[in-house]
């Protein structure tokens, strides 16, 4: 059953436009749409694709495309009987098509068809430099198991402040604190191995 | 640190950190923009005008306003400057959340430099112009709109009162121009913010 379809009552505070219920469709979704913004989409029948962006812009196209989903009129326009997540979907692949063709990509206006998300390459693009790739990957395997599980939670599983908080058993105060210790001794350890950001 | 340089440092840092993922952080931003962008210009944060008043005696008085207050700010040339805070609260902006800058009336575009006063002394926070944000320019339109930029109110920002700064002005302004009052902005207001 659709996500929205299973609890009535967020979906009324959602279509209201209830700021608690916004963010939980938000959390529900964000992996997903991420992940779109990121690998792109297919259309196998027609040999088509609409390639994803670089890292640097996978959160404009997170953020518009929610921005476009809570907007009054999308709201009340979703009845709550189907997945949410397609339609979100939807509104990812129509901002990648229009940011593919301002750069120059020709793709049919009618973008009609069985789109499919694509899959991971097989091999992720680098992230940083080999170097910096590995200085990353030293420091936090000699981090203290603390500051470990607070990289596992805000950047692995990449959860809001307050869900990660509230899993660690710590105050919001006190992540922020543990983050800036996590991003410190990432500073230090890169300067000590003589690399910049 | 410079707010500009430190949250360009954090950014990096927490790309390195993410390997390649969005963090937990930029997830955060990422939803108060969205959500700032769904909905149309809040009203929650009081406005004065500069007017006629002292800067002295407009800081002081912005600080008596309830955040609920229907004062408003509006330039000579008609345009409304509004700020709030997505993920604040009652009662001021709790640090992780973000400012949202909001223009009516518009109608000839221009430019807007924003900073921060604390009311105690100190540093001066600035928003707008920064090395990463020199220019925050406003679109030509009459209607409300809300800038696309967000500034993510951090550690840089301690926690305090402040008063804000607004100017709408024609071209981009430096801080040190901005500093200086020009002559004929199209907008200027001052708005209480608590960074709790």
């Amino acid at each position: 059953m659709p996500f929205l379809a299973r609890d009535s009552a967020l979906l009324q505070r959602f279509r209201r436009g209830e700021q608690q219920a916004l963010e939980t469709v938000y959390w529900a979704y964000v992996d997903r749409i991420e992940r779109v913004a990121k690998y792109g989409f297919r259309l196998a029948q027609k040999g088509l694709h609409i390639d994803g962006v670089a890292a640097d812009e996978i959160g404009d196209v997170v953020q518009e495309t929610f921005a476009r989903a809570f907007a009054e009129r999308a709201r009340l326009a979703y009845d709550g009987l189907r997945d949410y997540g397609p339609f979100l979907s939807t509104i990812a692949r129509n901002l990648l098509a229009d940011r593919a063709r301002r750069r120059g990509r020709e793709l049919p206006l009618d973008l009609g068809g069985e789109w499919d998300e694509a899959p991971p390459p097989a091999e992720e693009p680098a992230w940083a430099s080999e170097a910096l790739t590995k200085a990353v990957q030293s420091y936090l395997a000699s981090a203290s198991p603390e500051l470990r599980a607070v990289h596992h939670e805000r950047y692995v599983r990449s959860v809001s402040q307050e869900e990660a908080a509230r899993v660690l058993g710590v105050s919001r105060q006190q992540l922020r604190t543990l983050e800036k210790r996590l991003r410190d001794g990432l500073a230090d350890f890169l300067a000590g191995a003589g690399l910049s950001l | 640190m410079k707010r500009d340089s430190q949250s360009d440092r954090n950014d990096k840092l927490d790309a390195l950190l993410a390997q390649g993922r969005m963090s937990g952080s930029r997830r955060d931003q990422v939803l108060a923009g969205a959500l700032a962008k769904a909905r149309p210009p809040a009203r929650r944060w009081a406005w004065l005008g500069l007017g006629s008043l002292s800067l002295a005696a407009a800081a002081a008085a912005v600080l008596l306003l309830m955040p609920t207050s229907p004062f408003r700010a509006r330039g000579s040339a008609g345009a409304v400057l509004e700020v709030d805070c997505v993920g604040g609260g009652q009662g001021g902006c709790a640090e992780g959340s973000m400012l949202m800058f909001h223009v009516s009336g518009a109608s000839d575009g221009g430019f807007l430099t924003a900073w921060a006063e604390p009311t105690a002394g100190g540093e001066r926070i600035w928003y707008f112009p920064t090395k990463a944000t020199p220019q925050a320019q406003v679109a030509k339109q009459a209607e409300p709109q809300t800038l696309g930029l967000g500034v993510m109110l951090g550690a840089e920002q301690p926690k305090g009162s402040y008063v804000v700064h607004l100017l709408l002005t024609p071209t981009p302004l430096t801080r040190e121009d901005a500093l200086a009052m020009p002559h004929k902005p199209l907008g200027q207001a001052l708005v209480p913010l608590v960074v709790r």
